[in-house]
């Protein structure tokens, strides 16, 4: 019933998607930290931050 | 496919098959892995829980895992369940529970945060933070943050009696009034047994004595290994 899908990231194609993404968020990851504390970020952005959280994350392997 | 992929693969399938099943639709999830490590969250908009005729939760699920250097064993060094009103995820829950392998620093590594506020609860982390206590100092740039009721890492269970994201569904469905769909019952026994089974096996190895005392109280014969028998991990049964 589940669907799921992999992507395999190289250290570079991180560091791109991660570039790109900050981009679209339009603000420091900080500030959007702040206003998604304060239930202030757009719903859409928070997705945003979500995916950046994520790929930090890897990039700290 | 590489073991890291078919790992994670197998991963998201399991989280999406047992969260589609609550939902009674399929909702995708996606594995992202980089080096050893990789992570699974829903992919979609937010994960809508309708409630009642008009009302809905949204649900944010999100696990952080890593494969060890022999491909063997598949680690979770974090999990987040996060639980918001409304249809939407936007960062502050109603309530989140979280996992985290590696937590250190005095506080649980399987706990719980309650987005929410009481006068008195901000007034004892205040009084906290004024006596010293290093948890509620406020750091210089969040003078407002250390207060905060969410801040609180609120015990649940500890490495192996922790809850899980199906106990986090039932409950939701229990407490909230989410209707589920026609396969939850099966998935949610099938899902909880097998999560059992495995934590079982995990706190025996964390404490050999206390299963073999087990045992022999049933009637078994236990006899030690040649090399004698396997320390219990203090370290392990101490763990916040």
């Amino acid at each position: 019933m589940g669907s799921s899908t992999t992507v395999s990231m190289t250290p570079s194609e991180l560091t791109d998607e991660l570039r790109r993404l900050e981009t679209e968020l339009g603000m420091t990851v900080e500030i959007a930290e702040h206003l998604a504390a304060a239930d202030a970020l757009d719903a859409d952005l928070y997705q945003v931050l979500r995916r950046i959280r994520d790929l930090r994350w890897l990039q700290t392997a | 496919m590489s073991t890291l992929e078919d790992e994670s693969d197998a991963f998201a399938r399991r989280i999406s098959d047992a969260v589609s099943a609550f939902i009674g639709d399929t909702v995708p999830f996606k594995a992202t892995s980089s080096g050893s490590r990789f992570v699974v969250s829903d992919d979609t908009d937010g994960i809508v829980i309708p409630v009642g005729d008009v009302g809905t939760l949204a649900l944010e699920v999100n696990y952080r895992c890593e494969l060890d250097g022999a491909g063997l064993y598949l680690k979770v060094l974090s999990s987040k369940v996060a639980v918001y009103a409304g249809s939407r995820p936007k960062g502050d829950p109603l309530f989140r529970y979280e996992y985290v392998y590696d937590q250190g620093g005095g506080l649980p590594a399987g706990h719980l945060h309650v987005h929410a506020h009481r006068d008195q609860f901000t007034r004892v982390m205040t009084l906290a933070g004024v006596s010293g206590a290093a948890r509620r100092k406020p750091a210089p740039d969040a003078e407002l943050e250390a207060a905060r009721m969410s801040r609180i890492h609120f015990p649940t269970g500890g490495h192996r009696f922790r809850p899980t994201l199906e106990d986090v569904l039932q409950m939701i469905q229990e407490e909230f009034g989410a209707k589920s769909g026609p396969n939850w019952p099966e998935v949610l026994r099938a899902n909880r047994v097998q999560w059992r089974r495995h934590q079982t096996g995990a706190a025996v190895r964390d404490c050999p004595s206390e299963a073999v005392r087990v045992l022999e109280e049933l009637g078994y014969v236990v006899s030690p290994p040649a090399g004698g028998p396997a320390p219990d991990r203090e370290d392990r049964l101490a763990a916040f």
